[in-house]
């Protein structure tokens, strides 16, 4: 009961400050920006952090977006979805991870490819996705089925 | 079993992840500014989950990686984060996992439609204003057209790096173009001629779903094609360097990968006229800035790029960096390392037997050579912009709105399309709109996980007792945490404790009191007081976004009063200080100092928010 009086208190008195919870970075910034300025000034997660720097190397950042993708289209398999949404979300996505040529991306299509066998996908449905999705892009395709091949 | 684990270990772990089967419930303590009732997050594997409260009201989920995470919050927010690790096998771990990237996708899915529909408004007021003879209420602005001048020729146009190289690039990608069979200037009349038909029939019959979205990908296309059509170079404040800056001169290894780079970049956009998937005049106008940038930086010798700040980028003012000079200084020094890491691995990633664009990495030299040039401004003692965690070249333009000649529905359309707003921002509201008791970032973490679990069991979420024992049954327990006192972060992080199969617990002390620890362990106690005060302690240099003070309180529990009645009287006088400095520094002193009484107040009351934040860490790696 201790600690249960001690919390109502507490969060009676947050209420009280009028600090709302869960805001994690600084509010008290003086433009529309909430973001603080040391978080902003340091570079952000090492892209090198996983990574070699020798040719082909696949970067912390490029290994996310693929996993991003994979997850994607897991999820876009299962729900049977569009093929508009599934661009929409491709370039979307590929936004959110500061990449602009999402079609030109080769980690795009081994993300593609991975989340086809995520989403379980095999056989005659397999092939159909695999031409419908290159676009009789060669590059594509065999990205894709490289990234369906090494997916656990 | 529950074991204290060893501190060091911890850490070493947060920092390096232990692989996918993790599950630590972080506690982040309340620091100012930043939660007042502290901070609540899951580490899974590598990967920090967490929700934020949002200005606009909203709750929204956030991902870092782990090393990031611990780095902001310990080392420059001052924080001491609290971890409770539950025992998971790989596939809770994976099941709770996908949850959270699922929920990301909602989110960000969401965002988008709000953002569409808000500008599928604005678009037919647009027309309405076209149709009427008046200028639009606001502009239509598309991501990144604005790094060009809206015509050729126009007198903003980026005329010394025009003279150095820059829009040379643009013809040669529309020779490509060419060669593929495709015609530019042909391709950006059709572009034209679809928005104005699209235009047309939503006035006339209303607009589908999906209209605005459309519209604009669309207009960022035709605008792509027409920088490529007329070889247009960027404005001559989009592209930026530093004269005087020598580590910006390449070498020969990064002149030969900046012409492959370029010659990649040429390809792709070549091959990306000739395309209407989703997101292609982005990439179009992103990457003909960014072959006028390559251009120039071969023809001087010298790295130029593109402009990535973001239009919104907040501006901090010379007078709130005037005291930190020194910690800009090791910054501006930091992001020089971080810009030759981010030359060394794009020269790694251009080969000659690679086609492709590497694009992450040039965007990382970008970025670093953005912050490096915002540092030097503030330096300089000029403003200084901060840049966005990822950052990508986005400088909005306006776009004009077609005429059309039958708007016989564009008044219905108008009512429709702001009622569909109305309607997504309500929706918005009731799914994820912040609420101290009811949905906050303990309440949502424990939200997705129990759905999760109940759903991998085959059990509905909303069937209580049959979620509960699902969830039991992977957690070794279940923690409750809705509309009680559960919600406050650390007494969430008691129940996890008590409920939850944890299999260890340990505390990682902000950096602070990590350094008065060592400084304890190394030269005595006495010497530790140094660091209980802002003008004594090694480690702190006041941070612009920090209030007025002047005892640290966070682990003077005792005194805790006492130290807060001399930081309140601190407060006040910085406050009086404040009201005559006000038409010099526009008041920042004053706000500093009522700030620092605000926060004074709880620790009266044994209660200690405010910490300290530090504005850079010299000892990171």
């Amino acid at each position: 009961m201790g600690i249960h009086r001690s919390a109502a208190l507490l969060a009676a008195a947050v209420a009280a400050l009028g600090a709302s919870g869960c805001i994690s970075e600084s509010s008290w910034s003086s433009s529309a920006s909430s973001k603080s300025i040391q978080s902003s000034l340091e570079s952000s997660s090492s892209p090198f952090e996983s990574s070699s720097e020798s040719s082909g190397a696949e970067t912390a950042r490029e290994a996310n977006y693929r996993a991003d993708v994979r997850d994607y289209v897991a999820a876009w398999v299962k729900s049977g979805g569009q093929y508009a949404d599934f661009q929409q979300s491709l370039a979307d996505l590929a936004q959110r991870h500061g990449i602009t040529d999402w079609q030109g991306n080769r980690y795009t299509w081994l993300g593609v490819g991975a989340g086809l066998r995520k989403g379980g996908v095999q056989g005659v449905a397999l092939q159909t996705y695999l031409k419908n999705l290159s676009e009789n892009d060669v590059t594509r395709r065999e990205a894709m089925q490289k990234g369906y091949d090494e997916q656990q | 079993m529950r074991a204290s684990l060893a501190l060091a270990w911890l850490a070493l772990v947060l920092a390096r992840g232990a692989g996918a089967a993790t599950l630590d419930y972080l506690h982040l303590e309340a620091n100012e500014g930043m939660a007042a009732g502290g901070h609540a997050a899951l580490r899974i594997g590598l990967a920090v989950f967490h929700f934020e409260h949002e200005p606009s009201g909203l709750i929204r989920l956030e991902r870092e990686p782990a090393a990031a995470f611990e780095h902001r919050v310990r080392a420059l927010e001052n924080r001491t984060i609290h971890v409770a690790r539950i025992a998971v096998d790989d596939a809770t771990a994976a099941v709770v996992r996908d949850a959270f990237t699922d929920r990301l996708r909602a989110d960000a899915a969401d965002a988008a439609a709000e953002r569409a529909l808000a500008g599928e408004r604005r678009l037919l007021l647009a027309l309405r204003a076209a149709r009427d003879g008046a200028s639009p209420p606001q502009p239509l602005l598309v991501p990144a057209a604005g790094l060009f001048p809206p015509a050729a020729g126009d007198a903003d146009a980026a005329d010394e790096f025009a003279a150095a190289g820059a829009g040379g690039g643009l013809a040669d990608v529309r020779r490509r173009a060419a060669a593929r069979g495709v015609d530019v200037a042909q391709r950006a009349r059709a572009v034209h001629a679809r928005l104005a038909r699209w235009a047309e029939t939503a006035s006339r019959d209303g607009a589908p779903d999906g209209f605005g979205a459309r519209w604009y990908d669309a207009a960022a296309l035709a605008a792509g094609l027409d920088v490529l059509a007329a070889a247009r170079a960027p404005r001559a404040d989009a592209l930026r360097t530093d004269a005087g800056l020598a580590s910006l001169a390449l070498d020969d290894d990064e002149r030969a990968a900046v012409a492959r780079v370029r010659g990649a970049l040429v390809g792709r956009l070549a091959a990306l006229a000739a395309s209407d998937a989703p997101g292609t005049g982005t990439a179009l106008l992103v990457g003909a800035a960014r072959v006028a940038a390559l251009d120039a930086t071969a023809a001087r010798g010298r790295w130029v790029v593109v402009d990535d700040l973001a239009d919104d980028a907040r501006v901090v003012p010379p007078h709130r960096l005037a005291r930190e000079h020194d910690a800009l200084a090791r910054l501006a020094d930091r992001a020089v390392d971080d810009l030759a890491r981010a030359r060394r691995a794009l020269v790694a990633s251009s080969q000659p037997s690679d086609a492709a664009v590497p694009e992450v990495a040039l965007q990382e030299v970008e970025a670093a050579a953005n912050r490096l040039l915002e540092l030097r401004a503030g330096l300089a003692g000029r403003p200084m912009r901060l840049p966005a965690a990822l950052a990508v070249p986005s400088r909005a333009g306006p776009v004009a709105a077609p005429s059309v000649a039958d708007a016989r529905g564009l008044d219905a359309a108008i009512a429709a399309a702001a009622r569909r707003e109305a309607d997504h921002a309500a929706m918005l509201q009731a799914r994820r709109g912040y609420d101290v008791l009811r949905r906050n970032c303990v309440t949502e973490l424990f939200r997705v996980v129990d759905a999760a679990l109940a759903r991998a069991a085959g059990v509905d979420p909303a069937d209580a007792p049959a979620a509960r024992a699902a969830v039991a049954a992977r957690l070794g327990g279940y923690v409750d945490v809705a509309g009680g006192p559960g919600v406050v972060p650390f007494v969430s992080r008691a129940l996890v404790e008590r409920r939850l199969d944890v299999v260890g617990t340990a505390t990682l002390p902000s950096r602070r009191l990590a350094t008065r620890e060592r400084v304890r362990h190394e030269d005595g106690a006495l010497a530790a007081l140094r660091e209980d005060t802002v003008l004594t302690a090694d480690a702190y240099e006041p941070n612009p976004d920090d209030s007025t003070f002047l005892f640290f309180t966070d682990d003077a529990v005792v005194a805790r009063p006492l130290l807060g009645a001399a930081n309140l009287v601190v407060g006040a006088g910085a406050s009086v200080v404040g009201i005559a400095t006000a038409p010099f520094d526009r008041g920042d002193r004053l706000l500093e100092g009522l700030r620092g009484m605000l926060f004074s107040v709880p620790e009266l009351a044994f209660v200690s928010l405010r910490k300290g934040t530090y504005l850079d860490d010299p000892g990171a790696p």
